[in-house]
């Protein structure tokens, strides 16, 4: 029973992208994935993409710039090609070294993260669910690849039986681990 | 418990240092509404949560500002990285450096060390979750005076993500006020402190069944 003043009417943000967007274009959600949602949501509210918000909020950030300050290449990311993917330095597409694949998971964990927040408000978000299902799948898998072909995420995951690489891995923070 | 992931949560790749943008980023470490006033405030508030879904928002964006904290460090660590000291001497950093080096030390802008006293833990539902409301927007603020006073992209790609996850996060807060509200009694007016409202608690009961 909603009580009387208050947040009654929040406007709800879904801010779900598709992963294969990438984490630069993390907004940008697209028309068939919203559609899904907001058809299939049990809990009584107005679903609106983060994108949406955040458009209304200031179009200048995100809107008529790029990454650099370079206009937006519509055809893609100039390093890796990939579609809807704005351009940007660190992207990590001009490196060889397996950055390429940390940037995944970035992107799939950022795809979860967003999921599980939804969710904890939204349990009965049975789309929501069954698309944080698709995510952990997918996540575990590049998981897998990530850890035994270039490092461990935690210090729970050193597949190596011969060496302690949770310590000679650079760290996050340093510039040649992005 | 809590586990490391060695990664950022978004990537932070700054080629030139820069004092100055340094010095005011800082305030997002340390300040008064920064990253770990954030986190502490969340994960602090949510013993006397009465319902699941409001401990499980403020779990996991507690968690979440974590994470960011480590991206603001990150980015305060690749700006001072071989910053030369005429650099230093003739930017405001230098009152920090002079007591941290190059090291990363929670404070504001200001240079005031962080502060508990920023966090409000009230012990009372409605009370701490519009404090975490204003928490988010004072936040998403902080972001904004952040790129006026920043030009480089390097360093407004990771401030621009920041600020969006505070949009996303204050969201989020009001669907907890709103599912708040709606397990309370309706006589329950003013909407008081839920954990002492004795009808609220019946109707919890009656939805888990």
């Amino acid at each position: 029973m909603a009580v009387p003043g208050g947040f009654a009417n929040t406007r709800s943000v879904l801010s779900i992208h598709p992963v294969r967007n990438g984490i630069i274009s993390i907004h940008r959600q697209t028309r068939s994935q919203e559609e899904l949602f907001s058809r299939s949501l049990t809990c009584p509210l107005r679903v609106k993409t983060a994108w949406e918000v955040e458009a209304a909020v200031d179009k200048n950030y995100y809107n008529t710039r790029g990454m650099n300050g370079r206009s937006v290449n519509n055809g893609g990311c100039s390093f890796c090609g990939t579609r809807n993917v704005r351009q940007q330095s660190g992207c990590g597409c001009q490196n060889n070294n397996g950055d390429s694949l940390l940037r995944k998971i970035q992107e799939i964990d950022f795809a979860i993260y967003e999921t599980v927040l939804y969710l904890d408000v939204y349990p009965c978000s049975s789309e929501a669910l069954a698309y944080y299902h698709t995510l952990i799948c997918e996540k575990e898998a590049l998981a897998k690849e990530y850890e035994s072909k270039i490092g461990p995420i935690s210090a729970f995951g050193n597949r190596d039986r011969s060496s302690w690489n949770w310590v000679k891995k650079p760290w996050p923070w340093e510039y040649s681990a992005n | 418990m809590w586990v490391y992931e060695k990664k950022l949560q978004f990537p932070v790749k700054i080629k030139n240092p820069d004092a100055h943008a340094a010095s005011v980023i800082i305030s997002q470490l340390g300040g008064p509404d920064g990253e770990l006033a954030a986190s502490m405030r969340y994960l602090n508030q949510r013993y006397s949560m009465p319902y699941g879904e409001v401990i499980g928002i403020l779990t996991d964006v507690g968690t979440e500002e974590l994470a960011h904290l480590e991206i603001v460090g990150a980015i305060l660590y690749q700006l001072t990285k071989g910053l030369p000291e005429d650099e230093i001497a003739k930017s405001p950093l230098a009152q920090y450096f002079v007591d941290h080096t190059a090291g990363i030390y929670p404070a504001s802008a200001a240079g005031v060390p962080f502060d508990m006293k920023y966090v409000g833990i009230k012990g009372d539902t409605l009370a701490d979750l519009n404090e975490d409301l204003a928490a988010e927007q004072k936040a998403r603020v902080t972001y904004d005076n952040i790129l006026r006073l920043v030009d480089d992209p390097d360093i407004k790609e990771p401030i621009k993500y920041l600020r969006e996850r505070e949009i996303v996060h204050y969201q989020r807060f009001g669907d907890a006020i709103r599912i708040t509200q709606d397990n309370l009694d309706s006589k329950n007016f003013y909407a008081f402190n839920p954990s002492f409202d004795l009808g609220c608690n019946a109707n919890v009961f009656k939805r888990q069944g």
